[in-house]
């Protein structure tokens, strides 16, 4: 498993997809560098939401377009086949796939994590930096293992918006919440509360508001239960991934 | 000779179409395979072969019946001490490009049934590439690598340990002659090391070199598994005579085994005299593109 992932994360990283979603993120910067510079108190600011919005959709990309396309091009062009022919079971092959590109998302976040931080300013604490970039590593984590699962009974452009469709709800639910209680419709709330629980709660890994920073709000338990939330979604969506991949004809 | 492989009872049907439409595309498929054997898998496009392939290496799943059964070296259940002494080699090997050869072969050989060192590999790995005759390429990309060469690499993958049990879908489509010959070579020594070697082509003359026992699938169904002899003589036994006449002329008749007694009877009597008597000379390709196996099979199912 560890050796298939270690495989695919050398693959991907020569990828041009992912060299291009690099430059994009850094491009990105720049232009936040010098829209900031243009305000007289907001600059900080306005880098900091910029810069953490760009790694954001840089890891969501990647994971969307990786996870629902990687295993079927896989099946597609055979190159699966004589690894599953050798003696390893097809989760470790699943999850072996899986670690590859998590491993990529995880370099390419810190890298601009980093990068980000140095462009900032290095006034502001690097630890609370590291602490937002994981709550985005950890979003991505939960995405690609949906568009891993959803991949296998989908076809890679349905998986690819169906797992954007989750992204976006699973940003909303505060909202859905809130209009649900708003509208004091017993159904509404119902639905609303079935919702919150079946779909990933993505927002609660958004940390990039610059409030937070300023009043260093991410505390140690709130980091701890986004991690055990985000790991139990990835853990539950790679089980389910594996359990589907394990029955599959690959043809 | 035990069998290395023995396959009972495979069925494999596909749904297709919005409604699910069951399609067979296996039909009872049976057939052995002996252990140190060059067995060729023959048939047309669209019989059966890849799926049969895919069938025995769970990429696809057979039907569910009770009586299915496919067993490798007695084993039914697929373990992974039987995977570790299969090697696999596709029909059409697209590789993962952004690897170097060396990579692509190291990851074999982390995921093959040894724990050896990196330094063992890099020799084995010089060794291998030699054998296929790719040398010095092991630090180059796979996306540069030609069809034929991508092929070699594949089957150096497959050449990278010993297994007991090779299984090659088309090994020679998309080489030059010089690497058919290679792939005729290797398949011949792996066969004199004591290995079992099941593969598809549609290059019969290369199987009539090759082969020592021959499979034949036809829509999906097992028209023939047994020696190579037994299926080029099946076709109604026929014999060269070569004899002289009352009139002391050489004649040569190609005759049914049914006539021969009858025609040997009949020269004796008329003074003449027997000087050869030899079976035609059939080679799978002509027995194959002749079909007479199908019709000698579907004459057997007429009452």
């Amino acid at each position: 498993m560890i050796n298939i992932g270690l495989f695919t994360f050398r693959e991907l990283i020569r990828q041009r997809l992912i060299h291009v979603s690099l430059f994009v993120a850094i491009l990105f910067f720049a232009i936040s560098f010098f829209v900031g510079s243009l305000s007289m108190e907001q600059g900080s600011r306005i880098l900091f939401h910029f810069g953490f919005s760009a790694i954001q959709i840089t890891l969501v990309g990647i994971s969307i377009l990786l996870g629902s396309n990687l295993i079927p091009k896989e099946i597609e062009r055979q190159t699966c086949l004589i690894i599953l022919a050798r003696p390893i079971e097809r989760f470790q092959f699943f999850v072996g796939k899986w670690i590859g590109v998590a491993a990529v998302n995880f370099c390419v976040c810190s890298l601009l994590t980093i990068l980000l931080w140095l462009i900032v300013g290095t006034e502001y604490s690097l630890f609370f930096f590291i602490k937002v970039g994981f709550g985005i590593f950890f979003e991505s984590l939960i995405l690609l293992a949906l568009a891993f699962w959803c991949s296998q009974f989908l076809r890679p452009a349905i998986s690819l918006f169906f797992t954007v469709g989750i992204f976006i709800l699973g940003h909303w639910l505060t909202d859905l919440m809130y209009f649900a209680e708003k509208s004091k419709s017993d159904s509404y709330v119902l639905f609303a509360k079935i919702i919150q629980n079946v779909v990933p709660q993505l927002y609660r890994t958004d940390w990039k508001s610059f409030y937070l920073l300023e009043k260093n709000l991410i505390s140690s338990l709130e980091f701890f239960a986004v991690t055990l939330h985000s790991f139990g979604w990835t853990i539950l969506l790679l089980f389910l991934g594996s359990l589907t991949f394990r029955r599959k004809d690959l043809v | 000779m035990s069998n290395a492989l023995v396959v009972k009872n495979l069925n494999k049907s596909f749904l297709t179409g919005i409604f699910g439409k069951k399609r067979q595309i296996l039909k009872n498929v049976n057939f052995s395979v002996p252990k140190g054997s060059i067995t060729g898998f023959v048939g047309v496009n669209g019989s059966g072969k890849t799926t049969t392939i895919k069938c025995l290496l769970k990429f696809i799943f057979p039907d569910d019946i009770p009586e299915m059964s496919i067993s490798f070296f007695g084993d039914e259940n697929f373990s992974m001490k039987i995977r570790e002494k299969l090697a696999y080699l596709p029909e059409r090997p697209y590789l993962p490009e952004q690897l170097t050869a060396e990579e692509f072969l190291f990851l074999h050989w982390k995921l093959g049934p040894w724990k050896k060192s990196k330094n063992t590999f890099e020799a084995a790995c010089k060794k291998v590439l030699l054998r296929v005759n790719l040398p010095r390429v092991e630090k180059n990309f796979l996306r540069g690598f030609s069809k034929g060469m991508l092929q070699r690499i594949c089957l150096a993958q497959a050449l990278l340990y010993q297994p007991d049990f090779f299984i090659f879908d088309e090994p020679m489509s998309g080489l030059d002659p010089d690497g058919r010959r290679l792939v005729k070579d290797i398949i011949l020594e792996e066969q004199a090391r004591g290995a079992t070697i099941f593969f598809t082509s549609h290059l019969l003359a290369d199987m009539d070199e090759l082969c020592t026992h021959l499979v034949v699938i036809d829509q999906g169904e097992i028209h023939f598994s047994g020696p190579v002899e037994d299926f080029t003589h099946s076709e109604s036994k026929t014999s060269v005579l070569t004899y002289l006449d009352a009139q002391q002329r050489r004649q040569q008749d190609t005759i049914s085994k049914d006539e021969l007694s009858a025609k040997i009877s009949e020269i004796l009597k008329n003074q003449g005299q027997i000087l050869r008597l030899n079976p035609v000379e059939t080679s799978i390709e002509r027995v194959f593109t002749e079909r007479k196996w199908l019709e000698e099979k579907n004459q057997r199912k007429e009452p």
